[in-house]
Order: structure tokens, then sequence, then C-alpha cells
């Protein structure tokens, strides 16, 4: 790796670094991306490839480099763990980014110390390079553009259409656990109904005892979000059934079942 | 690998003016005279035109080379690439078009009956090209057994550079752009095809299929064409692992929903949130110990900020395309030949499990590509690439090691498959190849003795019914728990699609193993493909042991179908004969291929294009039909009851939600298959899941009450929606007792017993999904 080389790619890492660690998520994620996806293993292959040798085809070492940096997170991930650090952004930036570095470092040393070995592997040839031309225009660019579009609008569109399908407002009535039993008999238990549509009001609550004689009536009044919450206090000797009445309609919208203690 | 024979005087293309290469008429040699023709460099015997690439050539002095008597052998050396050849045709010479590796040679004066024209076959990482010559059945007996006489046998032998895995213009994408740009059309369609499946409308399943086929088949056919370099090949099976990527996300595209991928979740989530491994989770225990695939999502998700399901979709997808491509680079490396990588690879994709469980958010998505990695590696090690192939080598054993237990286990057993083949068939026996294998057992076992102990008693459940279900078809008693039939029948278009592509391969494997015999071929590579594809087919086999035999085929086909994958390849790509002429014996299963490999063009190759394509379009439809989703959700849709991804939905998703605001995480959860999955992932609960009995009894008695007590039940989730629909699978629940025995929905009776119960308290109801606290135990 020559000196510019390493320099952009050490710069890289350490801007890279700082914004994992401090940028807003629309710059976190190219950068974040980039850590976990690319640098450490760029650096790594560059490392590991003996400098004047190709010991590596295009297509081994594009698949090399991420396949190496999500080795470093995950391996670099048990190791910190295995030390007693703590699996966080900082920590994480950190074993990729410092990883990096070294990676570039070794890559650096390795070039301006070792003579390059051309015995025993394929000896470097000139690589063709990607021209970009108009007849590239029309063979390559166009129609990959084309693709990545279809596909971008493919996805975004499928992406909405099953938001907006399985979107439903769901209407729930809830209580938690029971309370214990007061000194009067009872028991206080919170009333929960989320997802209810005002315009369909107004609700109303009723609390029916074992007998089926009603023990209370409450209306309900949910806020902006179609949310209520409230206590009530149930008899502990009787299995009171709550019931959610909606608008006009005569049988409960949604029940609740108190089990009376045993 | 790349070294298949093949041919013989029924290969013969039709006479094509611009496929031909016509020696002009020259003295036959004497018996004992040797052609030797040389490259205008040599001392003159071989002249080439610079403009036209016409090669010529002439007889040499008998001095140039000795040969043996009776050997009639021409060997022609052609300088320079054989793709600068053009279809010119000088002095009687003609040579192939652009890309293509066929020499056809016209005889003037050949008999016209055998036919003039011959195949070249070429030998892929070798410059040399036979060409095998009309001549007369002449037989002799040696010791009782007939042999060609080797006077009348002549054959030509071409030295031709040989294919590099670097083509000549590596930056040349060729028409992948556009093939792409076609696929991609495809995605939209099936888009379209998941939009009508969610708002039920007819044409949405044509839709889907008229979509998976442009996908798949026309970069299919651009691969089988064998034009494409090593960038096209490869930007072609990356573009369509992407493409076909797309299809898996766009089903569910806003989060997971299938149960594994919900654990999986679960599992990402818990480290983002305490930011330390090995934490419990109740959804699915051995996952804890093998954090790979967490630790990748959890990475980046705090890397990016991202969501954990973002991150999720995210890492599942590039870890697959980090799979093909090594499965891409492993196959070129071995084969030299982009072709054979590339169709290789897209007869990969028609995998059972290829587009959904293997690029699913699942532990063994993470593990695949350092399997294959590994293989190439030690590939790479053995051709010779040093240590440091080694060390890479050492990491994806690691790798496989933390991701995934069974990936880990197949990687042990292939590369112990790789060394032992090498072991049998070099000399001297290679016993260091065993280093590699060795290795990986010692990491493997290491990590299951220290670490994922609890990985054994995981595995032994299936492993048990396997055997058991083995032991009954063997003739034994049927066992408790699994009846072996109950599941559902196939339908039999499905199985009729599935069973040609089973078929189609069989005979590719059958050829390729004939030739390989006969030849008495040495590749250790081949031979270690050739075995792994039997062990494919015996995996095949085990789709008829027992309720759980197609999970347990499709999921060992996974492994199973990547040298089976290359045996396609070989046999598709060098055209290995599927019925052999007859030799001069008139031996046909028998006869002997000559070495080298064919390589066609014109119609011939056409139609292998066309035949070609048509197999692996059925294979990716039978692997569609009978791989997951099942066929009845093979679109997303509406809520069907215990059909994984089709059962969640806002309802289930909300009462889980409930779960994991109002109940500890160690209170015990039962419910149908997909409340379980849902309780025990967003819900944070421990999953209780043989609950079946207590929602078919049809009044709740004291069984059921013990039943609760033995298994410590605290919460039942009750959807309502059992009872509308017969489910999917034949089983709303997990080790359902009345699974392939259902006949009818859930009853209101069934399902409404919870309410009548004194001790029982409803104290969740979204008007669908109701959750019962079980009382006092």
């Amino acid at each position: 790796m020559n000196p510019v080389r390493a320099g952009v790619l050490a710069g890289l890492t350490v801007v890279t670094a700082l914004a994992v660690a401090f940028a807003p998520i629309w710059i976190a994620v190219p950068f974040g991306l980039l850590l976990a996806f690319v640098l450490p293993g760029l650096a790594l292959t560059e490392a590991v490839i003996r400098p004047g040798r190709r010991d590596l085809g295009v297509v081994e070492r594009i698949v090399l480099v991420p396949s190496l940096s999500l080795a470093v997170l995950v391996l670099g991930g048990l190791a910190l763990w295995s030390i007693g650090g703590n699996l966080n952004r900082t920590s994480w930036m950190l074993v990729c980014a410092v990883t990096t570095l070294a990676g570039v470092g070794v890559a650096f040393y390795r070039a301006q110390n070792i003579v390059p070995v051309l015995t025993g592997g394929p000896a470097e040839e000139p690589r063709e390079k990607y021209r970009f031309t108009q007849e590239r225009l029309v063979k390559d660019v166009l129609p990959l553009t084309l693709a990545v579009l279809l596909l971008g609008v493919a996805g975004v569109w499928s992406f909405a259409d099953s938001v907006n399908t399985y979107d439903v407002r769901v209407t729930s009535l809830s209580a938690e656990a029971p309370g214990p039993v007061d000194a009067e008999g009872n028991r206080v238990v919170q009333v929960t109904a989320d997802g209810l549509e005002v315009a369909s009001g107004p609700y109303r609550m009723v609390l029916v005892g074992t007998t089926g004689q009603q023990l209370s009536k409450h209306d309900i009044a949910p806020d902006t979000d179609g949310d209520w919450t409230g206590r009530i206090t149930v008899p502990s000797d009787q299995r009171v059934t709550v019931n959610l009445f909606r608008g006009a309609e005569t049988e409960p919208f949604r029940t609740l079942i108190i089990a009376a203690v045993p | 690998m790349g070294d298949q024979p093949t041919s013989d005087g029924k290969r013969t293309p039709g006479a094509q003016s611009d496929e031909t290469i016509v020696i002009p008429p020259t003295p036959k040699p004497d018996a004992d005279a040797t052609q030797v023709i040389r490259p205008p460099s040599a001392p003159a015997p071989v002249k080439k035109k610079d403009a036209d690439d016409t090669v010529v050539i002439r007889a040499t002095p008998p001095a140039k080379k000795k040969r043996a008597v009776g050997d009639d052998t021409v060997i022609i050396r052609l300088p320079g690439s054989p793709a600068k050849t053009a279809g010119t045709k000088t002095g009687g010479i003609k040579k192939k078009t652009v890309g293509d590796d066929t020499v056809i040679i016209r005889l003037p004066s050949g008999p016209t009956k055998t036919g003039a024209l011959t195949t070249v076959r070429k030998q892929a990482g070798d410059d040399t090209v036979i060409i095998r010559l009309p001549q007369a059945p002449a037989k002799k007996q040696v010791a009782g057994r007939a042999v060609v006489d080797k006077k009348v046998d002549e054959t030509v032998i071409i030295r031709l550079p040989a294919e590099k895995p670097e083509p000549a213009k590596p930056a040349d994408l060729g028409w992948a752009p556009w093939v792409l740009a076609v696929s991609s059309l495809g995605v939209v369609l099936v888009a379209l095809a998941y939009a009508g499946g969610r708002h039920e409308t007819a044409w949405a399943m044509t839709a889907y299929w008229i979509g998976q086929i442009i996908v798949f088949s026309p970069v299919v056919f651009r691969l089988l064409s064998r034009l494409a370099g090593v960038a096209e090949s490869f930007v072609l099976v990356m573009g369509l692992a992407t493409n076909q990527y797309m299809l898996k996300w766009m089903y569910s595209p806003d989060q997971f929903r299938f149960p594994d991928e919900l654990q999986h979740w679960l599992a990402t989530t818990l480290i983002t949130e305490s930011g330390e491994l090995f934490r419990q989770n109740n959804a699915l225990p051995p996952a804890v110990h093998f954090p790979g695939l967490a630790e990748m999502g959890a990475g980046l998700s705090l890397l990016t900020g991202l969501p954990v399901t973002a991150a999720g979709t995210i890492v599942a997808g590039v870890a697959h395309l980090i799979f093909v491509g090594w499965l891409f680079a492993a196959v070129l490396r071995a084969s030299n030949s982009p072709a054979m990588a590339g169709v290789a690879c897209v007869t990969y994709a028609t995998a059972m499990h290829y587009l959904f469980f293997n690029s699913m958010f699942l532990y063994a998505t993470a593990a695949l590509p350092f399997f294959m990695l590994t293989v190439w590696a030690h590939r790479r090690w053995r051709a010779g690439g040093g240590r440091r192939f080694l060390s890479l080598a050492v990491i994806g054993i690691a790798m496989t090691t933390v991701s995934h237990h069974v990936t880990a286990f197949a990687l042990v057993a292939t590369l112990l498959l790789l060394s032992l083949t090498e072991v049998a068939l070099e000399k001297p026996r290679p016993w260091h190849s065993l280093i590699v294998p060795g290795v990986a057992l010692a990491i493997v076992c290491s990590w299951i003795g220290f670490v994922a102990t609890d990985v054994i008693s995981y595995l032994e459940a299936p492993v048990q019914r396997l055997a058991a279900s083995l032991n009954q078809i063997l003739g034994g008693a049927p066992s408790g728990g699994d009846d072996g039939g109950a599941s559902k029948p196939v339908p039999l278009v499905q199985l009729a699609v599935q069973g040609l592509g089973i078929l189609g391969l069989l005979v590719l494997f059958l050829a390729v193993a004939r030739d390989m015999i006969l030849r008495k071929d040495r590749d250790t590579w081949r031979w270690a493909a050739l075995v792994g594809g039997a062990v494919f087919f015996a995996g095949n086999g085990a789709r008829f042991l027992g309720q759980n035999g197609p999970e347990i085929a499709g999921r060992l086909s996974t492994f199973t179908y990547v040298p089976m994958s290359i045996i396609a390849a070989i046999a598709i790509v060098h055209a290995v004969q599927i019925i052999p002429a007859k030799d001069e014996n008139g031996r046909r299963w028998l006869s002997v291929p000559p070495p080298g490999v064919a390589v066609t063009t014109g119609r011939r190759l056409a139609g292998q294009v066309y035949i070609g394509t048509t197999l692996i379009t059925l294979l990716m439809v039978g692997a569609r039909t009978g791989g997951w989703p099942p066929v009845s959700a093979l679109l997303p849709g509406p809520y069907m009851p215990a059909a994984y991804e089709r059962s969640v939905d806002a309802y289930g998703v909300d009462a889980s939600f409930w779960q994991q605001r109002n109940l500890p995480q160690e209170v015990r959860v039962g419910g149908d298959i997909t409340a379980v999955a849902l309780s025990s992932t967003y819900g944070r609960t421990d999953p209780v899941r043989e609950v079946g009995e207590l929602y078919y009894a049809t009044e709740w008695t004291a069984t059921e009450q013990e039943i609760v007590r033995s298994l410590a039940i605290n919460y039942l989730v009750v959807d309502h929606r059992l009872g509308d629909l017969l489910p999917m699978d034949n089983a709303y629940f997990q080790s359902d007792p009345m699974a392939g025995k259902i006949t009818e929905p859930l009853s209101d009776a069934q399902l409404g017993k919870f309410d009548t119960v004194d001790t029982i308290s409803r104290l969740y109801d979204n008007g669908t999904v109701r959750i019962y606290q079980m009382g006092d135990l």
C-alpha cells in the first residue's frame, strides 16, 4: 500500500469513526455502513496480501472485503466482551476503527519493507481500466441506472403498500393484574383502553358482578390519541365482567373478566 | 474442475461455413511421421495472417518431432488468444467467431458420410484442443478386447491459450446491465403481485410466476450462452442474487414476520439494549451461544442508528450476497471458467430454501458466507496459495462456528470430504491436507464443549424423530409423537414439477459420474463434488421420513446442493453426453470418452442454452413450489391461521406488545404457533408450545387444569380467528395432538370455554385476540 493510499484510508477511517460517534443519523448511516462492511476488511485485505503479488482476483477481493469486515464485527465483539467490555456504539466503533488503522499500518509497513516476491504466484499484470465512454453510457450506465430505479420504485412502493395494508387501528381493552385485597374486601385494577376512535363514541364502561348485577358505570373520554386509562375498584369476592360499549351499541364492544379471589 | 471430456461423432454440428476451420489438402503423413505446426515465430511450419487471424497449417518435416508409429496426430499451435480469431476463410481454414471456443475443421478429402466436420475440445486450464478427425472403424483384437487402430485415428491437437479467471477485458460488463434491467422488470412484476395478494386480486398469482421467470431466466440464458467473461458473469450472478433478495424482502418489507426472524430480532435487540452477549433468549435458547448474526445486526444497528429490523434486513442481504459471491469465486477458482461459476450459482439459486431460509435474518444466513469462504480458502491453500489462505480458512471456521451449529457441522464434513478425496486420489498421500478439517473439528468441538453445551440436547430431538421415522420405514413399530403420515398431501402438479427437476439433476449427475469413472478422472475436487451430489440425492430421501422429513431434506440441501450445482454446471457447460454414442466396439454406456472438453457453437450451443435454461427454470419453479413459503402463502395477504408470515398482523402484534409492557419476562405464555412466536419475541415472555389439548377441549375440566399446572402456564393467548379457517399446515399448535387430523376450525365452545372458568381472568381483548390469566396454579 503506497503512502497516499494508506493516508487516505486512515483519514477516511478517522472521519468515519467521528461521524458514527457524533453525527446525526442521516450522516451516521452511510458512514456506519462503511465502517461495518468495508473499511476493516479493506485494510485487512491489504495487510494480508503481499505487495507485488496478485494473490486475489478482483472477484475474490470484492467478496473478501465485506467478509473480513463482518468477521471484525463479530470476533472483535466477542473478544471485547470476553475481557469485560460493553458492546455499545462507541466500543464497536473503536473495534472497527482500530482494526482498520492497524491493518493500514501493517499494509503500509509491508509495502515499504518487503521486497515483492514474484515467484510462486502470478506476476503483476497491467489491468485494463474502466474507461467511461459514450458507448459505456448506453451499454452499462443507462441499463444499470434503470435497474436500480426499478428496484427502488418496487421497494418503496412495496414498503408503503405493506405498511398501509397492515397498519390497522387496533382497539383494545386491557387490565393489569389486580392489586391486593384492601380492608374493605376490594381490589384496585388499572384498566386501559387503546385505539379508540373518538368519532365512534361515546364510550362507556359497565362493570357487572357474579350474579349479573351492575356494579358501576363509567364514561370513557379518550385523549387525542384515542387512549384512556383509569383505576376501577372491584369486589374481591366477585367475578367481575368489564364491558366496554361503543356509541349506541347494546352489545359490549370489548370485554374483560376479573376472577374472584379464591 | 474444468476439464470435462465429451465428444463423439454425434456431437458434430452441421456444416456451417462461418464456424469452420478447413485444413487444405496436405500430404498425409507417413505412418511414422509427426506433423508439428508452430506459430509464425517458430521456424515456419505455421503462418498466420495478422489481418484475419487465419491460421495456415503446413506439414513439417518428420524430424521436428518424433511420434510413435501409427500415431497420426497433428499438433497445431495457435498464437494469441482464441477470441481474436475471426470468421474468415483463407486457404481452406476458418476460425470460430469471437468468444466461441469451437474450432471445426473441414476435411476436403475426408469421408463425407462419417462427417467431414469434427468438434474440437478445449481443455480449460490447458492450451490443448483436440480435434478428432473422421476415421474408419478399424478394430483389432488385443488380448480378447477390441481396441482402436491408431493408424487410422487422425486426431489434431491444437494448443490454445488457456482460459484465465480474468478475462481479456476484465472491465467489460457485456450485456449484464441490460439483462439485469430486464430482470428488474420481473422484480416490479412480483412487487405488483405481492400488492395484489395483499388486496386479494385474482391476477396476482399469474403476475407472481411471470415475474419470477423474468427475474431468473434472462440471467440464466445469458450465462448459459458462455459468452460472458468474469466481470459479466459476476455482475449477472450478484445482480440476480440482489433481485431475488428483493423478492424476499418485499414479501414483508416493513417488519420481520417469520418466527425465526423474530427470534433473532430479539437476540439482536437484547445486545443493543444491554451491551452484553449470551443473554437469555426464551424464544430460541440455542441461539444464545451462536451470536454471530446477532452481533452483526447489533453492531450495524449501533453504528448506524438504524432500528434492529432495518439493520437485520441489511445484514441478511449482505451476508446472502457474500455467500453467492464466495460460491462464484470458489467455482471460478476451481474451474477457471466464468461460465461454470455463473451456471453453478444460478443452479444453486434453485435450492429449496435459497430464496427465503438462506436469506432470512437467521443465524444460518450469517454462517453460510463463511462456510463458503472456508471452502474457497482451503482450495487456495491446497493449490499452493500459502499460509495466508490457511489463516483465512481458520477465520472462516471460527466465524461459522460462532454463527450456526448445523452449518459448522456441515463445514467440518465438507472439509473432511475435500481432504479425504485428496488423500485417496493423490500420491504420495497429502496427509497434511487433513489439517484444515482437523482445525475445524477442534474449534467446533471446543465451542460446543465449553460454550454452547445446550446445543446437543437441542439437536437431539429432531435426530431422534428422524431415527424413529427411519425405524418405522424399515419395518419397526411407529414411535409416539410423530405418526409419520400426518403431513398434508402434496398436490400432484407440484410433485410433478419437483420430480421433473430432480430427475433432470439425476440425469446430469449420472452423466458426469459415468464420464468421470470411465475417463479415470483424478481431480479430487470433482470427485468431492460428485460425492456431495450423491449425498444430495440421499438427503432428498429424507423428505419421506415423517412429518419433519421435508424440512430436514430442505435444510440439508442448503449444503448438499452446492456440490450438486457444481456437478450440474459441469454437465451443462461442458455438455457432458447424456446418451453417449456407441464406440467402435458397439458399447454405449461403457465407451470411454476421449480426453478434453467439448465446446460447442452454433445451433448445437443454442439448443443447449434453450434446454439448459428450461431445466434450470423448471428447477426454480420446483423450488418455489416446494420451498418456502408454501404454495398457499406464496403471496402476502390477509390473516391465515398458523401460517407463519401470513399470521402476523396488527392484532397479534398489539397483543404481544401488551405482554411486553405488562408481564414479567419469566411468565410462561401458551398459544397457537403464531401467538407463541409473538409472545416470546415482541412480548419477551417464556413460551409454552405444547398447549394444543387445552384448546381442543370443549370443556374445562380437571384434566386441563392439570396440564396448566404441569406446564406451569401463567397466560394463554386465544386468537378467535382459529375458529374461522383451517390451519395452513394442518396444525394450529406446535406438537399439535390433532396434526393432520383437523377437519374443521375450532368451535366457539372450544375457544370460548375460558370465559366460563371461575379462576381464569381475561385481561386483554382487542376483539380478535384475547389473553387469559390462568389464576393461581
